[in-house]
């Protein structure tokens, strides 16, 4: 339900029904006194070796299923009887820690785990099967985890480990096209990912115009990917959240960590300010591509045919800061920042342009009780682009940017061994700054000037609620009111949140979910892919809030305790989809709501996936069957067509073999559909007016009616640990397009005349591909 | 030089990669199977006082067809000014060497027109397709002022920036065309130096001033047209230019051609322009 507040019969009964959740969850002390017999058991999981919290490690009393993860605090709270007790701790990775404990009233444990050194089976085999059942019994679905420890085990795109691109290798996550770190989450749109970098919002997650992700895999601890089913803390995007958390650094000893690569190097330092108590991470990368085109032109400097090679190159920067207050009390900081450049230099033209992200926030977690926890945030996020122009005695420039301020407490609280609340609020202040263009010439004949300055509010609410019914029912259930404030109009939009599971038997569960979210601001792209002068937009009296409602159904199936089956059906709707129509011109508009055209999208699938974890041969492999629609009166004459990643096959197979303890050999594999792709049909010629020449003009009957050849590539990696003296190091080595395929790109038709005459004699069709096979290696130490 | 900046540096990029990696050979031709459309009628008839009545009509034909355009024989052809008698255009080819333009339709009737004049088309075939237009001739807009401007290289390399003004009329939306033609070597040919539509979005009522980069030399003779043209031939130009531009451009949208006439491609338009001749010197 989607209403705005001037109409003043509407507002009352969806708030009505927010009052009386509200209401139904103060009855919840019932609940709460039944558990007044039982006793808590809590604490903090860290990695001895660096002191780090460990997330989503799984905490279970031996031999049964109960059991949960850690939080992303790394705190974990089991409600149990009074008695005594083994207690299991466990994470990949880690050797296995089982405590007895006796428990007699509310216990704070706190727990080091060793990293396991050796790959010891059983080790993996528990900390595996404590995971897989974690997923097995959890209502959450739809969701995928990945650590850039995993990651970097891959093969990748020149070397450069993107936690991004390994995220395209699971089911229902679509790129942009080869080689790009976009994300098309289940018939989504590049701009309805919600991604998080500790909290604070990124709104261009990309470097080199898509080709990498700005998230340096040696500062990030991992991610979290929701394609559906969001908990009801998440709001303002439709299709995906993306969750991603930074490394805390090491809290024990000061370690410094980089990589050489064929086209960056990384640099990380990390350590403890206060030993056990505090610690510092700070991260950072360059490409040097430019240091050798440089080289190039200065050496072509003479040579009057010559065209420079433009500069091109980016870095960025995360740093992060983790401060124990007290045995309750931890404050966070965390902080990005990252540059795009693109310089081009000559007599008389000079183009400068540039865009990049600025990202900070700082968290204080608050634990009240071993059962109720706080974490309160505030957040800065900007993103801006700017190109600088010089062209003879032109000068051009033109910028645009979007910040954002955010506060917002989360607060959980488990109010019984079956009660598991989450509530809390947000608020955003928005300003987006679209289009400003200023053009001058030197002799004063020019000087123009345009460009808006918009604010917005955007405000949410939400309660959810982890209801365990039962040992073989699980309902999780909730709701998000939000809204959004710009030019006198305010949008509400109740967003209700609801996930079941129902254990059918020991390893089979049936899972479903339903979410309905609301997006508040919007991308405005001209070029069917992620570039860096899309613009962002807010709702305003003439353009009304997306909203999506989703539906799953899925079942999860555990193997010999080995193998993780899972499958899910998805149904997405999405309204109030934005476009822009034919010839729309973005850039010196003050009137851009008059170029942008309203229609809904739909987008449905299924996702089949089956993951193994153990042993010496480990992966998974997953499959997408989908399809994709848009449909807007004003675009394609009305006519329902498919969106360019509309893909009907999807597959990914990913193997890890550990050839021996020095060496893991790694495999990827995909295969798509091709995307869809527009293609002129028939053609005119074009006389034009006396003295003009006459050309070719292409005409496109309908939008996306063709399809571009299949893409399927083999990726192949290989990590070779050295022995340095000191520290730890590796050469990792990478095959990207091993059987080197000429992946479609994009297909365009050639006009074929005579030279001397310009004749034409005829037209052909050419298939542009991108990447050949690419080998690369990187250096990677430690010390 | 508004128009996707981004984008073009990212083709740059593109054509870089696709440049260091050509001798991977990434580029292949390919048979692509296209549906088989009926073709549609394609009209263009420019207006112009003194001149006579003179049209193209031919057909759009499959993207893989013999290059050759398909004249459409027989067609009834007619224009009507105002509530006048309409004229009919004779069925005969001619060609115009000197523009290498090919018309299909004549009348030797010479156009007399007026602001706030009405013309209008209409085109009925053998096969009983029917196209029709209606255009409004405009006011010729004056040329404030044009110059030409050499930059600080020597004598012998320098080259020279245009730069044309004209005054906007603030009570109404307009749309120009600006054309520049220049002599080649051949004894009849002319180059086009610049095709640039523009537009009053930012500058209504002000004056408007258009600057070319440095490109003109010594001696050149330059005829600088200014088009006062209707919004429809203005998006119909600007069409026809991202269509061309779409085919080629991994990022583009298709683009529709917005015809100024209904029932077929193509424009029928008056011309109403100033021109003046510059000599660079």
């Amino acid at each position: 339900m989607h209403f705005q507040t001037q109409h003043t019969h509407t507002p009352w009964p969806a708030c009505r029904h927010f009052f009386l959740f509200f209401l139904f969850l103060l009855l919840l002390p019932g609940l709460q006194a039944k558990a007044q017999d039982r006793v808590s058991l809590t604490g903090t999981l860290r990695s001895a070796a660096s002191g780090e919290v460990l997330i989503g490690a799984s905490v279970a009393v031996a031999g049964t299923t109960n059991g949960v993860e850690t939080n992303t605090n790394g705190v974990y709270t089991l409600t149990l009887v009074p008695g005594t007790y083994q207690i299991q701790f466990s994470y990949l990775g880690f050797e296995t820690l089982t405590r007895e404990i006796t428990l007699r009233r509310n216990t704070r444990l706190n727990v080091e785990l060793q990293e396991s050194a050796s790959q010891l089976k059983e080790v993996v085999v528990e900390a595996q099967r404590n995971t897989f059942q974690e997923r097995l019994s959890t209502p959450q679905m739809s969701m995928e985890t990945l650590s850039s420890r995993e990651a970097k085990l891959l093969p990748a795109l020149f070397g450069e480990v993107d936690i991004i691109k390994t995220l395209q290798l699971k089911p229902g996550i679509q790129s942009g096209g080869e080689g790009s770190s976009g994300l098309f989450v289940r018939g989504g749109s590049s701009d309805q990912n919600l991604v998080l970098l500790d909290d604070a919002l990124v709104y261009n997650p990309s470097h080199l115009f898509g080709f990498f992700s700005v998230f340096n895999p040696d500062a990030v601890r991992g991610v979290e990917l929701y394609k559906g089913g969001f908990p009801a803390q998440f709001g303002g995007r439709l299709s995906s959240v993306l969750d991603v958390k930074l490394r805390e650094g090491n809290r024990k000893e000061t370690d410094v960590s980089g990589g050489i690569g064929l086209i960056a190097s990384r640099l990380t330092v990390e350590g403890p300010i206060q030993k056990d108590k505090s610690s510092f991470l700070i991260s950072g990368r360059r490409t040097y591509v430019d240091v050798f085109t440089r080289m190039i032109n200065k050496g072509k400097e003479n040579d009057p045919d010559w065209s420079p090679i433009p500069d091109y190159y980016f870095y960025d920067f995360n740093a992060k800061a983790t401060f124990d207050l007290g045995p309750n009390d931890r404050l966070f900081f965390s902080g990005y920042y990252g540059r795009d450049y693109f310089k081009f230099d000559d007599e008389n033209f000079n183009f400068n342009f540039n865009w990049g992200n600025r990202v900070a926030s700082a968290r204080w977690m608050h634990q009240f009780s071993p059962r109720f926890f706080v974490n309160t945030t505030f957040s800065a996020s900007n993103y801006e682009y700017q190109i600088q122009n010089q062209l003879d005695i032109y000068s051009f420039s033109l910028t645009s940017n979007i910040t954002d301020f955010s506060l917002k407490s989360d607060f959980e609280y488990i109010a019984s061994d079956k009660h598991h609340l989450r509530f809390g609020g947000a608020i955003t202040d928005h300003t987006f700054t679209v289009g400003r263009l200023e053009s001058t010439s030197q002799d004063g004949s020019v000087n123009e000037n345009a460009g808006n300055t918009y604010t917005g509010q955007e405000y949410g609410a939400y309660v959810s609620d982890d209801w365990t019914f039962s040992p073989s029912f699980t309902l999780s259930y909730g709701l998000r009111l939000s809204g959004f404030v710009n030019g006198g109009k305010n949008f509400l939009g109740l967003e209700p949140r609801a996930a079941a599971s129902y254990r059918l038997s020991e390893t089979l569960t049936l899972k479903g979910n339903y979410t309905r979210m609301y997006q508040y601001v919007h991308l405005i792209s001209n070029s069917g892919a992620s570039l860096p002068t899309d613009i962002w937009y807010p709702s305003s009296p003439g353009v009304r809030p997306q909203r999506s409602d989703q539906y799953t159904l899925g079942l999860t199936k555990l193997y010999k305790d080995k193998y993780l089956f899972s499958t899910e059906a998805y149904y997405k709707k999405m309204n109030h989809q934005l476009d822009l129509r034919d010839g729309a011109q973005i850039f010196g508009n003050n009137e851009l709501e008059q170029e942008f055209v309203f229609g809904s999208g739909e987008s449905y699938g299924q996702e089949f996936y089956v993951e193994k974890k153990d042993g010496k041969t480990t992966g998974w492999i997953g499959y997408t069957l989908s399809w994709s629609n848009r449909t807007f009166p004003d675009i394609n004459n009305g006519k329902t067509f498919p969106t360019r990643f509309d893909r009907r096959h999807d597959l990914s197979i990913v193997a890890i073999q550990e050839v021996s303890k020095r060496v893991s050999a790694t495999a990827t594999f995909v295969y798509g559909t091709g995307n869809a792709f527009s293609l002129p049909v028939q053609r005119f010629i074009f006389q034009d007016v006396p003295g003009e020449d006459y050309t070719v003009i292409p005409v496109y009957p309908e939008r996306n009616s063709f399809r571009l050849a299949a893409y399927h590539r083999l990726d192949l990696g290989l990590v070779l640990k050295l022995r340095p003296k000191r520290g730890s190091s590796d050469l990792t080595f990478s095959v990207y397009n091993a059987y080197n395929r000429r992946n479609p790109y994009f297909v365009y038709f050639e006009t074929l005349q005579e030279e001397d005459s310009d004749l034409i004699t005829g037209f052909v069709a050419k298939q542009v591909s991108l990447f050949p096979v690419i080998p690369s290696v990187t250096y990677n130490f430690k010390f | 030089m508004t128009t996707f900046p981004s984008l073009r540096a990212f083709l740059f990029l593109l054509l870089l990669a696709a440049g260091l990696v050509s001798a991977c050979d990434m580029e292949q031709e390919i048979e692509v199977k296209l549906p088989v459309l009926p073709p549609q009628l394609v009209v263009e008839c420019y207006l112009e006082n003194g001149q006579p009545l003179r049209l193209a009509l031919s057909e759009s034909a499959g993207y893989f067809d013999a290059p050759q355009a398909t004249i459409v024989a027989g067609a009834t052809v007619t224009i009507t000014k105002n509530n006048e008698a309409p004229i009919t255009l004779k069925d005969s080819v001619s060609v115009d060497t000197k523009n290498q333009k090919v018309y299909t339709h004549f009348n030797r009737r010479r156009v007399r027109a007026v602001p706030g004049d009405v013309f209008t088309l209409q085109v009925t075939d053998k096969q009983g397709r029917r196209l029709t237009g209606t255009t409004t001739v405009l006011p010729t807009v004056p040329f404030d002022s044009v110059g030409y401007k050499f930059n600080d290289k020597p004598a012998q390399t320098q080259e020279a920036y245009l730069l044309i003004r004209w005054q906007d009329d603030p009570a109404m939306k307009n749309f120009y065309r600006l054309l520049t033609h220049k002599k080649d070597s051949s004894a009849n040919g002319i180059d086009s130096e610049m095709d640039a539509e523009v537009n009053d979005r930012l500058r209504n009522g002000k004056k408007i001033s258009y600057t070319t980069t440095y490109r003109f030399d010594r001696n050149d003779i330059l005829d600088i047209k200014l088009f006062h043209v209707e919004e429809n031939y203005y998006n119909f130009i600007s069409s026809v230019e991202d269509a061309r531009r779409a085919n080629g451009n991994p990022f583009a949208q298709p683009v529709n051609i917005q015809s100024t006439v209904a029932g077929g491609f193509g424009v029928f338009t008056f011309l109403n322009y100033e021109t003046k001749r510059i000599i660079i010197k």
